[in-house]
């Protein structure tokens, strides 16, 4: 490795960690559900949306969207001439953020039917899917692009 | 065309320079949550591309998967750069922890410094 290499190597690793310092509390307001993150999780500048969507089971649109604010956030890069697809630019552990805290989260949100002789009837669960899209419905919150 | 290169190479120092100054608090902030116990910090510490997984294991008293799992990890903090090698993958520290007023407990076993911890003690005096 030349000097320069390595002088650009070490500024590179540095203005990371500075950069994912100053984007945590972003990063923990925009991906906010485990789904989310998830799906951010993916985004390595290559892969398709009907691919993540294939993965993560969110559907394209709620990718697309999401996306768009992921890049707005700054936190990804949109498609370029280097990438043909968005690009993570930190680690989900770069962005203090873990995806077993958020899933427990949402598993601990979701609310439990308890069968019950009384007559009140019981929300059936949702899908997944279900879900996540009814979270783009418009005067619904977690679907913004912030 | 050479002065050119080395008023560059020169000019890149003063910036690494001036982001290391800004940075520092941010990088410890990383390695105080990410190395907080004398295992990993020491395992960092010996992770200077040099060594294998299983020479590092010995001396830190622990399995080579626990390095490896450790090296993953860090290496999705940014702390560690992967390195090539025959065989598979090494990885290697991208901070001196010494830099940071972070001690590491040497191995009973009597470590020497290594040739990587010399070159930072020279980096550093290049900075002064």
């Amino acid at each position: 490795m030349s000097e320069t290499e390595r002088l650009l190597n070490d500024i590179r690793v540095y203005l990371r960690i500075s950069a994912a310092a100053a984007s945590r509390a972003t990063a923990k307001s925009v991906l906010d559900t485990y789904e989310k993150a998830l799906v951010y999780s993916k985004l390595d500048g290559k892969i398709t949306q009907i691919k993540i969507q294939a993965d993560t089971k969110v559907p394209q649109p709620t990718i697309s969207i999401w996306l768009a604010g992921f890049v707005q956030a700054g936190l990804a890069s949109p498609p370029d001439q280097y990438n043909p697809s968005h690009k993570a630019l930190f680690t989900l552990q770069e962005l203090g953020i873990e995806l077993g805290t958020l899933k427990k989260r949402a598993k601990a949100a979701t609310p439990v039917s308890q069968p019950s002789s009384t007559s009140t009837p019981q929300a059936p669960a949702e899908p997944q899917g279900a879900a996540i899209q009814k979270t783009l419905e418009p005067g619904r919150s977690g679907a913004s692009i912030q | 065309m050479e002065h050119q290169f080395s008023e560059q190479t020169e000019i890149l120092r003063e910036i690494l320079k001036w982001i290391r100054f800004a940075g520092a608090k941010d990088v410890k902030n990383v390695l105080l949550a990410t190395l907080d116990t004398e295992q990993k910090r020491l395992i960092y510490h010996l992770s200077d591309g040099d060594r294998g997984s299983l020479e590092i294991a010995k001396v830190a008293g622990t399995s080579d998967t626990t390095v490896r799992r450790y090296w993953a990890s860090w290496a999705r903090q940014g702390i560690v750069e992967s390195l090539k090698v025959r065989g598979g993958e090494r990885y290697k520290k991208s901070f001196e922890l010494e830099d940071f007023g972070m001690e590491v407990q040497q191995p009973k076993t009597g470590e020497q410094p290594s040739e990587a911890k010399q070159v930072t003690e020279a980096k550093q005096e290049e900075i002064k």
